[in-house]
């Protein structure tokens, strides 16, 4: 039960920091200009409801939850810096958002559906520190860091990051209850798929912005 | 018994798919048109399946590898669709594609792994090339990609399960079978009669 009760406990601490950091304000100013949590909650979900994002944070979680737990956790962590530095550079690179997140989606689909034998231990990391940039740079769409409230931010930043904690749970979960040989298979046929939706969004995305 | 009958049910699913060749007429929308948009043609139905069946046939990693390796390389096709490459010859490779993959099946060819994966690889080419020429046209090309590498996939899977009749007593046989038909079907295409 060991993955079971790391998802369980990563999800509980951050609905907990979520909960004490905006108590009370919500919809402090009427519909549609909402404040603190509910703005938060409202950026959270707003974060990962694009099929760029999507492809991208689920491609990286299928990996990272097939992955050894030990190394998945590490790799959490190299995520939420890349969401937090994505936040500044942003205005550098926000004109490539999109085609970045989705070679960055196609690079960790390809990963989860190869699974080479040894992987080098700085693959997971390195590819969550750039799915965090990544996602970030999709999600700010070139607005400086100090244009946007802070609760948006932290939306940004916890809502993809909430979304591979998620999935990456599930994973888990049905990889500790379902030993069968064929599972783990399933879950790389997932990948190819992934990949698949990415290198076609990709391809359409080049076509869209000239390249 | 439990393999017999999920042979069976993939078998009633796949002969399911109407006469119509996949790549007639125009695309209507999204997911949905790119669900059916294989289905719907016996030229795709008959080469996905057969993929699933030679990995079925190969066993493991075959089994697995080869419904990996079609779509991921079957999007890089459709990449050049969409980039507009002109690749030659796709409805060629699509109609060879069903006859040299049944043959494969009806003759019971174990070939070694990367020349299967090479086989594979190429025909997917074809396969994502003809979709990806035809996505820019879909109203919503993303959704219209995930249903038609969903439907790829259980296409696969279905094929599998009709490779699983290969453990029941004379299952080989309607295997083998359904391999010469996967071949006629390719055989007819190539010959302009379907």
């Amino acid at each position: 039960m060991d993955r079971i009760r790391i998802w369980a406990n990563l999800w509980a601490v951050l609905s907990v920091v979520l909960a004490v950091s905006w108590p009370g304000v919500a919809a402090a100013h009427g519909a549609g200009s909402s404040v603190g949590y509910t703005l938060a909650i409202q950026s959270m979900e707003e974060s990962v409801w694009s099929p760029v994002l999507l492809l991208v944070l689920v491609g990286y979680a299928i990996l990272a939850g097939t992955s050894a737990v030990g190394s998945a956790k590490v790799a959490l962590v190299f995520l939420l810096a890349g969401l937090g530095i994505g936040i500044a550079a942003a205005r550098w690179f926000s004109p490539y958002g999109a085609i970045s997140a989705l070679i960055v989606g196609a690079l960790c689909s390809v990963v989860s559906a190869a699974r080479p034998a040894n992987p080098p231990k700085v693959m997971l990391p390195v590819l969550a520190f750039a799915v965090g940039v990544a996602a970030t740079l999709v999600n700010l769409d070139g607005h400086p860091p100090a244009s946007l409230p802070f609760a948006v931010h932290f939306g940004i930043v916890f809502g993809p990051f909430a979304l591979v904690v998620v999935v990456m749970g599930w994973i888990g979960m049905i990889l500790q209850m379902r030993r069968e040989v064929w599972v783990p298979i399933l879950f790389r046929i997932f990948s190819s798929w992934s990949f698949a939706a990415n290198a076609i969004y990709l391809a359409f995305q080049l076509k869209s912005a000239g390249l | 018994m439990k393999l017999g009958l999920l042979g069976l049910a993939s078998g009633v699913l796949a002969v399911s798919a109407c006469a119509a060749s996949a790549h007639v007429g125009g695309i209507p929308g999204g997911f949905a048109s790119g669900f059916f948009h294989p289905i719907l043609g016996w030229d795709h139905v008959a080469a996905m399946v057969a993929v699933g069946m030679w990995g079925a046939f190969l066993g493991r990693p075959a089994l697995w590898l080869l419904p990996i390796l079609f779509p991921m390389v079957m999007a890089c096709g459709a990449a050049f669709g969409i980039a507009g490459f002109d690749l030659p010859h796709t409805e060629t490779g699509i109609a060879l594609s069903s006859m040299v993959l049944g043959v494969m099946i009806l003759l019971g060819v174990r070939a070694p792994l990367w020349v299967a994966g090479l086989i594979v690889g190429v025909f997917a080419v074809c396969h994502g090339y003809a979709h990806g020429v035809e996505l820019p046209a879909a109203s919503n090309p993303f959704a219209f990609a995930l249903g038609f590498i969903i439907s790829t996939g259980l296409l696969h899977l279905c094929g599998i399960g009709l490779g699983f009749l290969l453990g029941v007593p004379g299952g080989k046989y309607v295997v083998r079978g359904t391999g010469a038909a996967i071949a006629l079907v390719g055989t007819a295409f190539l010959a302009g009669v379907m």
